[in-house]
């Protein structure tokens, strides 16, 4: 059977992956800087959908915990989506040292969300919601198509 | 409940650690004044160098420590101290007041009372924070390595505060003979249990993170904390019952560390972030530092000449204070853009905008110049003087740089923002045509 926290910090190793594979790209101004970009951005930005449509409603829903870790996830999330935007303005505007910037920023917010989510939260999904791994974890596909 | 008390809450106010942050580089800059300013011989007992040392140790390490340790209890192991912001208060307030007594105590009046003070100040300091933490994480139940690391320094953290506190009693007490064995012990814990250990444990997470370098491998992480608590514990009993058996603690330290700064170096090489800055030059010198001074651990015990200056600038200069200084230029400005940023501020500048470039790559030069000087000031006592300008200029450069992003956070914090969030809508992502 399938294991959730497994998927779930898998998919966060591939979105580093990317991330690093795009830095680089954008470094060396190469010609796939702007689609390593774009692989990047729809990677994270499926990540989230995956939680916040899925994984976190089914949470809540099977513990009540609706006001709790759930919430401060989402918020994150909302963070790093502005920071997402405002990289979308400095790479259209090829100023690298803005885009460096804010990438840094957000390589540290997503690891310390990304922490967060593997050491606490993905463990306490797995228990309560285990037993309907594959599921969830279809379910989970199909909305970040 | 699974995860009763588990608080995945952001993060504590921003001057809960950020206060700790600020006030170790003066401590820097003071411990620089005193070296300025009185002619020092560098013996280990004479008490000016127990006061230089000390406020490294505690005016600057234990400072940015406690700092770091108050970051980092959420995001490690969802756990935050009990009532964190007035813990903070407090806590900052006696190792403020309690290191300063110290430096009194040893320098001017070293009267019981001072004395006395002065440790159980700083005792309580440590107990309220390490305490503090290992209560909060206890309340979490779950652990994993990093968070087995820690408590196991902040047990060692524990432990170097209790010997110092007897210490210090024993100072204006009766003398004890036993005294020279606790103090090294005392010295091993703290410098290898409570520094070593904690900054280990962090640096297996924030080198990938910060740099984008590739993760230490899990067996690493796993055995770590464990290797060196065997490697302290023979340290202290042999010396205390087997001193002709030194040698073989020495020698498990000496590897083990040598390993780590050696994959430091090699990690930071394949990192795949290609920006530069400054700090990645910090963690170098770091590694090289601990690599050369481990083997001056080992050339020490083995010949006869005293090379404590050399293992002190290296370890608790090259080593830690490098570390720690390169990762106040990382944390303190994201901390200032994370708490702005929670506060619904869209225009913030961005981390690397917050601090002066130029600034800190002059304050590394005299960072590197105070630690060369210092060692100089082994042959060349006029050495000592130009050290101590070096790390009074290092200091004050730490603290202007990073008020820069106090500054920054200052200004806007009470600036009320409408909520954008609300009606947030994510761009589309950039195509090629655009």
């Amino acid at each position: 059977m399938s294991n959730i926290k497994d998927y779930m910090t898998q998919d966060h190793r591939d979105c580093d992956e990317i991330f690093s594979q795009m830095e680089e790209a954008v470094a060396n101004k190469s010609d796939d800087a702007i689609s390593k970009f774009e692989e990047f951005y729809d990677a994270l930005t499926n990540h989230f959908k995956m939680e916040e449509m899925v994984l976190f409603p089914q949470f809540e829903q099977k513990t009540g915990m609706i006001q709790g870790p759930t919430q401060v996830m989402v918020m994150e999330h909302e963070q790093m989506r502005g920071l997402l935007s405002q990289m979308v303005e400095a790479i259209g505007a090829k100023d690298d040292d803005k885009f460096f910037g804010l990438s840094e920023t957000l390589m540290i917010l997503m690891q310390q969300h990304n922490m967060k989510e593997e050491q606490m939260l993905y463990t306490m999904i797995q228990q309560h919601l285990g037993s309907d791994a594959d599921h969830i974890i279809t379910q989970m596909r199909t909305v970040a198509q | 409940m699974i995860g009763g008390g588990l608080s995945l809450d952001q993060s504590p106010p921003f001057f809960s650690s950020g206060r700790f942050f600020l006030t170790a580089p003066l401590f820097i800059v003071l411990a620089g004044f005193i070296l300025l300013f009185k002619d020092i011989s560098l013996v280990r007992s004479n008490p000016e160098v127990v006061t230089l040392v000390h406020l490294f140790t505690l005016g600057v390490f234990s400072m940015i420590m406690f700092g770091a340790i108050q970051q980092m209890l959420p995001v490690l192991a969802g756990a935050q101290l009990p009532k964190a912001n007035l813990i903070s208060k407090i806590s900052h307030i006696l190792l403020v007041v309690g290191t300063l007594l110290f430096a009194f105590g040893f320098m001017v009046e070293m009267t019981p009372f001072v004395m006395y003070t002065a440790a159980t100040l700083l005792l309580l300091a440590f107990i309220l924070v390490l305490g503090g933490s290992a209560y909060a994480i206890l309340s979490v139940e779950k652990s994993s390595p990093t968070v087995k690391a820690m408590s196991l320094a902040l047990i060692a953290g524990l432990i170097t505060s209790v010997l110092g506190f007897w210490m210090m009693q024993n100072y204006v007490g009766e003398y004890d003979n036993v005294h020279g064995s606790i103090m090294f012990v005392h010295m091993v814990v703290g410098i290898f249990g409570f520094a070593g250990i904690l900054i280990i444990g962090v640096t297996f997470k924030i080198i990938p993170m910060f740099y984008v370098a590739p993760g230490f491998k899990n067996f690493c992480k796993g055995w770590v904390a464990n290797l060196i608590v065997l490697g302290i514990s023979m340290w202290a009993m042999f010396t205390m019952i087997w001193p002709s058996l030194q040698w073989i603690a020495i020698l498990v330290l000496t590897t083990f560390f040598t390993a780590f700064s050696t994959t430091i170096i090699l990690k930071l090489n394949k990192r795949r972030r290609p920006i530069s800055d400054i700090t990645v030059w910090y963690w170098r010198i770091a590694g090289v530092s601990l690599f050369v001074g481990m083997f001056v651990i080992m050339i020490n015990g083995w010949v006869d000449a005293d090379l404590d200056v050399y293992v002190v600038a290296l370890i608790g200069g090259g080593f830690l204070l490098s570390i720690l200084t390169g990762m106040l230029y990382k944390i303190v400005p994201f901390l200032v853009w994370f708490h702005l940023n929670a506060k619904g501020h869209f225009e913030i500048p961005t981390m690397r905008e917050m601090l002066d470039k130029k600034m800190s790559n002059a304050q590394f030069i005299f960072h590197i110049l105070s630690l060369v000087l210092l060692m100089l000031g082994v042959t060349f006592p006029l050495a000592l003087k130009a050290a101590g300008l070096a790390f009074v200029v290092s200091g004050l450069l730490i603290f202007l740089n990073l008020m820069k992003a106090v500054r920054v956070y200052n200004t806007l914090k009470d600036v009320e923002v409408p909520d954008l969030m609300a009606s947030f809508e994510m761009p589309p992502a950039p195509t090629k045509e655009a």
